[in-house]
């Protein structure tokens, strides 16, 4: 009894064959695989949403910077094929206008960046109208303006 | 012995299973985030558009002398504007944008004095 018992405990425990490792092997790298490919993947598609989410909200502040400066402005006159839009505020002769990606306020001889991912950005006068065409990547929106409509 | 036995057995086919629903359970909460995060940027984009539409609608509106209400569609949202009196002087001017089923995305409303016309 106890030899039979003995040896029934030595087969069990005599370890797995190769191909049993091999297959276990190949089977947890393929699920190890497939659940960090899902993980990265979540990674860049959170990235990509942050960064778009981003470039949303930049492009809401431009709108926002660049109709005031309408609704405040006066004198507005438009320059580089459409892509410099100055005007007066108060005493100040101020601008707008996109470079490197970033939208620019240029203001007593320094520009300041007030949009980030600014690819592109049209202005143009017709009928009383100012719209502003700006470009963040592959998007673009447009708004127009009644230029000085509280001096009206 | 046979403590000893049990211990080197590996791992059984429930621990494997618990494992392996652990791990589905994981990769679930991922693509319920994922879907998530896709509801929120179709969802800043939509309102977004329809913010400029509404906001070039309103400016259309506060430029005409005799604003009136109307519905129209622009792409795939649905504008409408309507004018009414408040008192003698005013006009309170509305903004809504929808989706194409009618469901509002956004509104906008502002005051405007009304131009009495000379006799």
């Amino acid at each position: 009894m106890v030899r039979k018992f003995s040896h029934s405990g030595l087969s069990r425990s005599r370890g797995f064959l190769l191909l049993e490792v091999l297959i276990s092997f190949v089977v947890g790298m393929l699920v190890i695989c497939g659940v960090l490919s899902v993980f990265v993947w979540y990674a860049k598609f959170f990235l990509r949403t942050m960064r778009y989410l981003e470039q949303k909200e930049q492009a809401l502040c431009a709108f926002h910077f660049a109709f005031h400066l309408a609704r405040y402005g006066k004198d507005i006159t438009i320059t580089l094929n459409g892509r410099r839009l100055n005007l007066s505020l108060r005493n100040n002769r101020v601008a707008l206008y996109p470079l490197n990606n970033s939208l620019l306020f240029a203001h007593k001889g320094t520009a300041n960046p007030i949009a980030e991912g600014c690819t592109d950005a049209l202005f143009s006068l017709s009928q009383g109208f100012l719209t502003l065409n700006f470009s963040f990547g592959e998007d673009g929106y447009a708004l127009q303006v009644v230029p000085g409509y509280f001096r009206q | 012995m046979i403590r000893h036995r049990e211990r080197d057995s590996g791992a059984t086919l429930i621990g494997v299973i618990i494992a392996l629903n652990f791990l589905a359970v994981l990769i679930g909460l991922v693509l319920w985030e994922s879907g998530a995060l896709s509801v929120l940027r179709d969802s800043g984009e939509l309102k977004m558009r329809a913010l400029l539409l509404a906001v070039n609608a309103m400016e259309l509106l506060k430029t005409e002398k005799n604003p009136s209400s109307s519905l129209r569609r622009e792409g795939d949202f649905l504008i409408q504007q309507s004018v009414e009196e408040l008192g003698s002087s005013f006009l309170l001017l509305r903004v809504s944008v929808m989706k194409g089923d009618g469901q509002e995305i956004l509104s906008l409303r502002t005051l405007k004095k009304q131009r009495v016309s000379s006799p």
